[in-house]
């Protein structure tokens, strides 16, 4: 156990320097001049030029630069946006916004999903699950920007349920939440019916029909602890799914979470801070990952890691 | 009265008859042995007596009496209550019977906790007993352990300690040993013996093994193509047999043909385009069950192949 979670976080670290090694590659290729960019259409003086490209070393080549910025990751400095402020404080304030965001999503997810999916696999062949069926294709089939959209004109323009843009407390995060979380929850319905019907016809759930269990009892203990096993796998992978439609859906109701500063550095093409914030991401991905196989382990006690 | 009585037992398989009319019955404390190769209605037997059947098998007519009480009439709920504490079951592959993610320990308990609202720890408690009886070494241990670290022979014992921990009269047993090795098969027959003695439980043993009927069983109800052809004392069948195809069994010649789909079931007899006996009634008129005098078989020429010596 200790030497597998040791092992992961070693591939870990390869992992990290080969993606920050990539996207500083590509944000190195794309940058044509970072610092009129950031000027926009007003000139740019040669005593600012000058600083600028002394602080970020924009007169090395990509090596040096790479090697300096990668230093300072280690030394846990972030470095600091083009605009000069640091990317820590940028990153500070945007966190919240996003972990809320994506909580809420993943809440929904979680129970929404998996409650339709049980339903949808205890009742098969029945309306709920005809409906479900129709709905999660549907959903599945539609891009996140789409439904994006779609849900602020029903839900909050049409509909006035929700605010359209965030206003900065929880109420205003739920609707972007729900159609972040539309995407996941989908399959996750369809998984989770899946896998419940398998589940249903397996052999020990006719033993604990045999003991005597109540239905309920046989469906929400047996059934659903071996359902969720795959569930909870699918659940880790989407986490970047769920990471790529926060940056959509944070656009789309004005939220300034993390995917909302990512865009604007793309635009701005502020390298240090797209560099940072894709690394950033990656790292969270590969500890939630190594979270979801652990959980696997404890879901499942026929996989154990040596 | 018998302890469990089954009478005309029809199941469906959507338009497919499975069971036409299945009689057995079961008394306290004997065991009888269902005695079939596989497609001839067994586990469907066991499964509607226990009420556990897949849709879309449906018990489509017949009756099955526990003292006295038809089961099919009952509500659910109270149906539930039958199951593991009246009747409880054993099924064929304990690795796949047991769920893989709970310890053997719980789910030997479960009932105990669920239903007769033990502790945990008395439940535990209660585990490690139950596998001690079904001869578990070192039960106070594995108890935590889960069924994919036990072996086959040990899994069933498991399996049979889940089913007798509501201490049933009736167990009914679904090829328990098929899944084994064959030092092992002698091992859980010789437990499931031992445990219907010290119990005095009734134990309906579902198998396509002569060899374990001939160890073990009291009586034996032969099956084919989804009815009891014979019923007799396991002494008076091997002695002498009053179906043709209990006959076949026994003489273990390789019986010509193949086993009928249940589909297209043969008219009349179903045995009749394997039957040596085989004569124009018997592709026409499905035979009776014919009373011999504390046995019986549904053969239009029992008591002709009774007195065969040819058929022994």
């Amino acid at each position: 156990m200790v030497r597998f979670v040791v092992r992961r976080l070693l591939q870990m670290v390869i992992v990290f320097f080969g993606t920050t090694l990539v996207v500083y590659a590509m944000m190195f290729g794309a940058q044509g001049d970072p610092i009129q960019a950031l000027a926009g259409e007003k000139p740019v003086s040669a005593a600012q030029r000058a600083y600028l490209t002394e602080h970020f070393h924009l007169d090395h080549g990509f090596w040096y630069r790479y090697a300096d910025y990668v230093g300072g990751l280690l030394r846990g400095d972030l470095g600091d946006t083009l605009t000069l402020r640091p990317i820590s404080s940028v990153l500070a304030g945007a966190w919240p916004y996003t972990l809320k965001l994506a909580g809420l999503a993943m809440v929904v997810v979680v129970v929404v999903g998996v409650g339709a999916g049980v339903l949808a696999g205890v009742r098969r062949g029945g309306l709920f699950d005809a409906a479900t069926l129709a709905l999660t294709l549907v959903v599945i089939g539609v891009p996140v920007v789409v439904l994006g959209f779609l849900g602020q004109y029903l839900l909050g323009i049409r509909l006035r349920l929700f605010p359209v843009a965030n206003e900065g407390d929880l109420y205003s995060l739920i609707l972007p939440a729900l159609l972040l979380g539309m995407l996941s929850l989908a399959t996750t319905v369809r998984l989770t019916r899946t896998t419940v019907v398998e589940n249903l016809r397996a052999d020990y759930a006719k033993t604990a029909r045999a003991k005597g269990l109540s239905r309920t009892r046989v469906v929400g203990v047996h059934v659903l602890r071996n359902s969720l096993i795959p569930v909870v796998t699918f659940l880790g992978v989407e986490l970047g799914s769920l990471m790529a439609g926060a940056v959509v859906i944070e656009n789309i109701f004005n939220i300034p979470g993390v995917g909302f500063t990512l865009a604007r550095a793309v635009r701005t093409e502020d390298g240090p801070t797209v560099v940072t914030i894709v690394s950033l991401l990656v790292i969270v991905f590969l500890v939630v990952n190594l979270a979801v196989d652990l959980l696997y382990a404890v879901l499942d006690p026929r996989i154990r890691y040596a | 009265m018998s302890l469990l009585d089954v009478t005309d037992l029809r199941v469906a398989f959507g338009p497919t008859t499975v069971l036409s009319g299945v009689s057995l019955h079961l008394d306290p404390g004997e065991t009888l042995a269902v005695l079939g190769e596989s497609g001839s209605g067994k586990t469907v037997t066991a499964q509607a007596v226990m009420g556990i059947l897949d849709p879309p098998a449906v018990v489509v007519g017949g009756c099955v009496r526990y003292r006295g009480q038809d089961l099919l009439t009952l509500p659910e709920r109270e149906r539930r209550r039958i199951r593991g504490r009246e009747i409880a079951m054993v099924f064929q592959d304990a690795l796949s019977a047991l769920n893989p993610v709970f310890t053997v320990g719980y789910q030997i308990g479960e009932t105990l906790r669920i239903r007769d609202g033990l502790s945990r720890r008395e439940a535990l408690h209660r585990a490690v007993e139950l596998m001690d009886q079904v001869r578990i070494p070192a039960a106070r241990q594995r108890v935590h352990e889960y069924p994919h670290q036990f072996s086959g022979g040990m899994r069933q014992r498991v399996s049979i300690a889940m089913a007798l921990a509501l201490d049933p009269a009736v167990l009914i047993a679904d090829e328990p040993t098929t899944a084994l090795d064959v030092t092992v098969q002698a091992q859980i027959l010789d437990l499931l013996g031992e445990l219907r003695r010290e119990r005095t439980m009734a134990l309906m043993l579902i198998t396509h093994d002569l060899g374990v009927v001939a160890q073990v069983a009291d009586r034996i109800a032969v099956m084919y193509a989804g009815r009891v052809v014979e019923q007799a004392d396991v002494h008076q069948l091997f002695r002498a047999p009053a179906h043709p195809y209990t006959a076949a069994l026994l003489r273990g010649a390789a019986i010509s043909g193949t086993p009928p789909s249940l589909r297209d079931l043969p008219s009349g007899c179903a045995f009749h385009p394997r039957c040596r006996y085989a004569a124009a009634v018997c592709r026409t008129v499905a035979p009776s069950t014919v009373d011999l005098g504390g046995r019986s078989a549904a053969c239009h020429f029992a008591r002709e192949v009774l007195v065969d010596p040819a058929a022994r």
